[in-house]
């Protein structure tokens, strides 16, 4: 019984952490676009005098949409960092509990934020607020993207609780521990080696 | 434990003096106490470190606070998600990672080789040159020490270097990444102190000059008292010399354009990291590597490591919004600059908490999780502040390298293919740790060594 529904959550878990993919994605290519954009807006200012007044503001929404919308995958990913020096040494049994009180404090502290992310775009709406640049951007539109982003975040923590409790409760606390774990530096060294492409070259020799 | 011993006993330390301190102002002790408490049970449990320090904000503001904080949650938290100054972050990271992936990291080293050969201790010069300036761009020290190490190790092979040195080089050489300026840690640390990044990366200048020298003393001399190492370096006809110059021109042409544009007053950091990136993209494009597939791995990249800072980020503000709310920072401030001491022995004591703390935490937690609390304290003392993120962003650096825990000397370890002992690479790397703090000292007594150059020149 415990076993389908663990089953079933890990399906759950897998979409939403699939759509986080997609949105960690799309915020990394945010950043690509910010660079293109005030590359251009530099230039036009120093050969055509010519500028759009406004990099500030959008460069600063394109950061909080990078930002909260990059969240989830980075959960997912397993690369929000932890202090993991004393939870090493625990027994597995505990350091697994152990995962599942960490994520109880994130879904707890990012409960909060995503309220007062709501408070703060419902506000912007009902005083029609705008900001200071060329383009009077109503404050709604990047507020609520960047509420949005929370949201899955928060979704993504609450699914992943659950699965992890039922896992517990069905005595897999193993699979547990290799979801949740914190990224160790050998991960880390193996993608830097990855991206240059030293890691292909190894298998050549 | 040596570390978790020294924290313990400076907290107590710190509580003892306030309460025999003698004088006036009623500190909250108790509070202070079961919030520091706290903190350490939490970071102890493993739980994320921005959600422990939210949580935490979410407790003292429950428990002490009669005002309604989370009313202005929203709006803490989205001020510095849409910070203009912090849009520098994400930017340098992923100027880093497509330089990662454009193949430039074999070439610097094998042209810096070249003309770096011919010094006592040669190869070992061209680690720290290389790692130094690699890490500049990229702005991970763990990528810079399994990169530089994955393309240097080879060079070594079958030449009678010492182990220890090549090794210890590698590691120093990753640690002056976040130090030579465009440092990320200096924008961090700008956007919580509201001071400036141009003047902190102009401040940064001098003090990278001379850990440099310091480092290239410490192979100078290493080198000299021992044996021969390797083969009497064939000297190198000029025309080669200078070919090798086109492998270092997109590294030296993007320097120019990040921290020319920097220094030269012409961009904010934030618009210098924008043009760096598409200077990558075209450098990617110029070698081949550019593609569809690269960018979208660089972009994923750079989304995570930027979350992952702005997670901690989030908990930071909201923990700070309810210190300075409760007047806590403020305290703290007050009781830590009445102590009888002078004050140069309590900034003593900062560096021996942040050497410490560096030894299980990773930097940027480190900085975003104490400069809200350290800051006050050290601008009540009188430091300067542009100086003070010098000092930090140098011990941030030391505690990477700092054995046994320092995070880079594992990944070097992890690379070696001669099956040596860790403790090799742990008595190589001392000598350099040893001169950088010993930098951090000179800095202490001269702080001009940093100052002199922003007070000169602003841009």
């Amino acid at each position: 019984m415990l076993g389908r529904i663990a089953d079933w959550l890990t399906a759950l878990r897998r979409s939403v952490a699939w759509v986080a993919k997609i949105m960690g994605y799309l915020a990394g290519w945010g950043f690509i676009l910010c660079a293109v954009f005030i590359t251009f807006d530099v230039l036009a200012r120093r050969f055509f005098a010519f500028s759009s007044q406004s990099t500030t503001e959008i460069t600063g929404y394109a950061l909080a949409f990078g930002i909260s919308w990059a969240l989830a995958h980075t959960l997912a990913a397993r690369s929000h960092i932890r202090i993991d020096v004393v939870i090493n040494h625990l027994p597995l049994r505990l350091r697994s509990a152990m995962h599942l009180v960490s994520l109880a404090a994130l879904g707890v502290f990012m409960g909060f934020i995503a309220w007062g992310a709501y408070q703060l775009v419902d506000e912007s709406l009902l005083f029609g607020a705008t900001d200071i640049s060329l383009l009077r951007t109503p404050l709604w539109i990047p507020q609520g993207l960047w509420a949005g982003g929370i949201a899955v975040f928060l979704l993504l923590i609450a699914v992943m609780f659950l699965e992890s409790l039922v896992l517990l409760l069905a005595g897999r606390g193993a699979e547990v521990e290799a979801r949740l774990h914190a990224r160790t530096y050998d991960e880390e060294a193996a993608e830097a080696l990855h991206a240059v492409g030293a890691d292909t070259a190894e298998k050549l020799r | 434990m040596i570390a978790v011993a020294f924290l313990l006993i400076l907290l107590v330390l710190t509580v003892g003096l306030s309460l025999f301190g003698g004088h006036g102002g009623p500190v909250p002790v108790a509070e202070m106490v079961l919030l520091v408490g706290l903190f350490i049970a939490f970071f102890g449990a493993g739980i994320y470190v921005g959600a422990a320090l939210g949580v935490l904000g979410l407790i003292a503001g429950f428990a002490f606070s009669d005002r309604p904080f989370w009313a202005f949650l929203g709006q803490t938290v989205w001020n510095p998600s849409s910070s203009f100054v912090l849009v520098a972050v994400p930017l340098f990271l992923l100027m880093g990672e497509i330089l990662l992936r454009a193949g430039l990291s074999d070439r610097l080293y094998r042209a810096l080789n070249v003309w770096l050969d011919r010094l006592p201790g040669g190869l070992l010069h061209t680690n720290i040159a290389a790692s130094g300036v690699f890490s500049a761009i990229s702005g991970s020290s763990v990528a810079t020490a399994a990169t530089m190490g994955s393309v240097a190790l080879p060079f070594f092979k079958g030449t009678r270097y010492d182990p220890k040195m090549v090794l210890g080089s590698l590691a120093a050489g990753g640690a002056l990444g976040n130090l030579i300026p465009p440092g990320i840690t200096f924008i961090v640390y700008a956007l919580m102190t509201e001071t400036s990044v141009g003047a902190l990366y102009i401040a940064a200048v001098g003090p990278s000059i001379l850990v440099t020298l310091l480092f290239v003393l410490v192979i100078v001399l290493k080198t000299r008292r021992g044996t021969a190492l390797d083969r009497p370096a064939a000297s190198v006809p000029l025309g080669v010399k200078l070919r090798s110059l086109v492998d270092l021109l997109p590294t030296a042409l993007l320097i120019l354009i990040v921290l020319g544009t920097i220094y030269g007053g012409l961009a904010t950091a934030t618009e210098s990291a924008a043009l760096g990136v598409v200077a990558a993209i075209v450098f990617a494009a110029l070698g081949g590597k550019l593609s569809l597939r690269m960018l979208n791995e660089s972009a994923e990249a750079t989304a995570r490591n930027t979350a992952l800072i702005g997670l901690i980020l989030f908990g930071a503000y909201v923990l700070n919004y309810v210190l300075v709310g409760l007047g806590v920072p403020q305290a703290l401030a007050k009781l830590v600059s009445g102590l009888p001491l002078p004050p140069w022995g309590i900034m003593l004591l900062i560096i021996g908490f942040y050497l410490a703390l560096g030894t299980f935490m990773e930097g940027f937690s480190m900085i975003i999780t104490t400069i809200p609390i350290v800051f006050p304290i050290v601008t009540a003392l009188g430091y300067d502040p542009i100086w003070f993120g010098v000092i930090v962003t140098m011990l941030v650096e030391i505690a990477l390298i700092s054995p046994p825990d320092g995070t880079v000397l594992y990944v070097l370890q992890g690379m070696r293919k001669d099956g040596g002992p860790i403790t090799d690479v742990f008595s190589g790397v001392l000598p350099f740790m040893a001169v950088y703090i010993l930098a951090v000292v000179v800095l202490m007594i001269v702080p001009e060594l940093a100052l002199w150059l922003p007070s000169q020149w602003r841009p």
